[in-house]
């Protein structure tokens, strides 16, 4: 049938195409135009051919993605009305984000039996308030993102302590076998500066201290809510390499799985100026998330750096995603990248490389123990002052931040939140990992000169 | 639990495609240019930008029908030439595919690297003299800022914009750093192959 293609034109090899490239080169050096090194250790080359194909198994999910609606229960006035809103205009998930136990007849009345997804992000852990919360939602897919070791990271201390903090999760865990009671935030080290491949690592070594601690049977009970940056096929090569780095672990568990995976837009790269930017830039993450396999995506707001919560900027968000869905040929597309060249190859580095770190951490006693030495924070420091450098020197671009000028700031001056997390002074048992926007140093500048 | 001994573990690389399409072997330079016309594609020759005060609207077809088109058109407007005694590569460098992009963004990345194989198949038969002639030109009219991201990836050579939108997110994206970036994606492919085949069926029955 493809004759009709190939019977006129004679195919060319890996060779043939790079001695082609020299010629066009016309003398200039092949490696140095043409050959970029990452932060990740990886290279990419200009080209990819069958001749040099290279993959791994991946598993993929069989569904395509749901989309998620962020739901802010101390914030919102009425979270029950916004989470029946946000069914109305298609949401398949609820995200409800918590800081402290909140009374749940109200918020899911109207809310079950409806095929809804819901996800948590409890910034407590209360387990008489969980246990109602389960029972509460016994016949629903519910994600509870119990991450006793995020709260040690974020924090510096455990909730209580690390054996109070185990057996709690334990406990639910036991009276919840069928639940999503983990999860696992590695949306932390992306947004304090990890690169790609040193997220794939922690989230493995992150997830095998739980493993290590409740066996096998959590393996697959497990969501991992990753951030995505806006390096469009390195972060499709993520989440790809990640579940296939999981899995090669659970195979020392003797069980295998297509992990759950969550996905937010990073903060990163967000900035405080010009709007549109930030909208772009979601929508590209966002793009990556989809053809990288996530099971749920939810969006961010194009001003949530700044603004409080609004139903505008959040249903703009929500309409992002539903767009890329519907109308631009995204649904179902989690399987794009297979058996292609470049993104086959960089997954395949990204894997390898990570499984070296995980390696390391284990040989040193496992991930708990390389964060009570400190190891992991000066890791992902040393990538993140790295990634620094490369933005004041303008290799690294965002764009509208390195071009500001002072009309954008007349534009935007409407500041309501402070977006400059400062240190925090308590004693802590570790050091705490604080996430940190490349633009921050430049900003904190900009708004001192408009004062 | 005692630690588990991850020491050993490998991961497991497989040197060969799943699936595999005859033509997947065309590469970008060489007729017919499936992967981009230039085998450095974007590297030495940068993605050309313009800015219009008002775009013609193009009517927007299916990729099949819209390529289809576009070669009977270029078919008749190459004869025409030629029987005005005009050189074959002089007709042939006069022409250039401009497009849209339509709504599926992959539909339009495969109608891209389609267009680049079927154009060169319909060119052999005039047997130009000048190697460029085989190598289709792609405008791509651009009406919203996400649509520059399948335009990239497709490799087309140059887009055409009003001054309000905003094209530079590209840059922090890195899509730029390998040419054809998609290729080999057994989705790709097989829409690629799908597209260009039936355009040219089409085609051809005229």
């Amino acid at each position: 049938m493809s004759n009709i293609l190939t019977q006129d034109f004679a195919p060319s090899s890996a060779s043939a195409w790079k001695q082609k490239i020299q010629v066009e080169l016309n003398g200039a050096d092949y490696n140095h135009t043409l050959l970029s090194k990452t932060n990740e250790g990886i290279t990419i080359s200009p080209f990819y051919h069958s001749n040099n194909f290279e993959k791994l198994e991946i598993p993929i999910p069989k569904e395509g993605f749901k989309i998620c609606y962020k739901i802010n229960i101390p914030i919102e006035k009425t979270p029950n009305k916004q989470a029946v809103n946000a069914i109305k205009k298609g949401a398949t998930a609820l995200k409800f984000i918590a800081n402290k136990p909140f009374n749940i007849k109200n918020l899911f009345e109207n809310l079950l039996n409806k095929q809804i997804e819901f996800h948590f992000q409890l910034e407590f852990l209360n387990e008489e308030f969980l246990n109602k919360l389960f029972s509460t939602l016994k016949n629903e897919t519910s994600y509870f993102n119990i991450d006793i070791i995020e709260n040690l990271i974020k924090n510096g201390n455990w909730y209580t302590t690390l054996n109070n903090d185990f057996k709690a999760a334990e406990n639910l865990i036991q009276e919840n076998t069928s639940k999503f009671v983990l999860g696992v935030n590695v949306e932390l080290y992306q947004n304090a500066g990890a690169n790609a491949v040193q997220q794939i690592a922690y989230a493995i070594a992150h997830a095998n201290e739980y493993l290590n601690k409740f066996g096998s049977s959590i393996a697959d009970k497990i969501q991992f809510n990753f951030a995505i940056g806006s390096n469009y096929f390195f972060e499709i090569a993520k989440i790809r390499a990640f579940r296939y780095l999981y899995n090669l672990i659970l195979k020392e568990y003797n069980t295998q799985t297509v992990a759950k995976v969550y996905t937010e837009p990073s903060l990163r790269n967000k900035i405080l100026y010009d709007y549109n930017e930030n909208l772009l830039r979601t929508t590209t993450e966002s793009m990556s998330a989809i053809l990288g396999g996530a099971n749920t995506i939810s969006n961010t707001t194009y001003n949530s750096l700044f603004h409080t919560p609004n139903e505008f900027g959040e249903q703009i968000a929500h309409n992002q995603l539903i767009f890329l869905k519907e109308e631009s040929g995204f649904k179902n597309m989690q399987h794009i990248a297979t058996d292609s060249y470049y993104i086959e190859s960089i997954t395949k580095q990204m894997a390898e490389k990570a499984l070296d770190i995980f390696k390391d951490i284990e040989k040193s006693g496992g991930f708990l123990n390389q964060l009570k030495e400190g190891t992991i924070q000066r890791k992902i420091k040393e990538n993140a002052q790295k990634e620094q450098d490369q933005f004041d020197k303008g290799e690294i671009n965002l764009i509208e931040t390195n071009k500001i000028t002072k009309e954008h700031l007349k534009e935007n001056s409407d500041l309501q939140l402070n977006n400059f997390i400062g240190k925090k002074s308590h004693k802590t048992l570790i050091i705490p990992i604080i996430p940190k926007r490349l633009s921050e140093k430049l900003e904190q500048k900009m708004l001192k000169n408009e004062a | 639990m005692k630690r588990k001994d991850f020491s050993k573990l490998m991961i497991n690389v497989q040197k060969e495609k799943n699936t595999y399409f005859e033509h997947e072997d065309f590469i970008a330079g060489v007729s017919p240019n499936l992967r981009g016309i230039y085998a450095s594609m974007y590297f030495q020759i940068p993605l050309k930008i313009e800015f219009k005060e008002y775009l013609i609207p193009i009517e927007s077809t299916p990729p099949v029908i819209e390529l289809a088109n576009f070669l009977s058109k270029s078919f008749k407007f190459i004869k025409n030439g030629i029987e005005n005694k005009d050189s074959i590569d002089n007709v042939i460098s006069k022409l250039s595919f401009e497009t849209n992009i339509g709504k599926n963004q992959f539909d339009e990345i495969a109608k891209m690297r389609a267009a680049r194989m079927v154009w060169a198949k319909m060119v052999k038969q005039f047997n130009p003299k000048n190697q460029e002639s085989f190598a289709l030109k792609i405008n791509v009219h651009i009406h919203n800022s996400i649509d520059v991201f399948p335009a990239i990836l497709g490799g087309c050579q140059s887009l055409f914009t009003n001054k309000k939108m905003n094209l530079n997110f590209e840059e922090e994206t890195f899509i730029f750093k390998t040419i054809d970036p998609l290729g080999g994606s057994t989705f790709i492919e097989k829409k690629t192959e799908d597209i260009a085949i039936k355009a040219w069926e089409l085609f051809t029955k005229e």
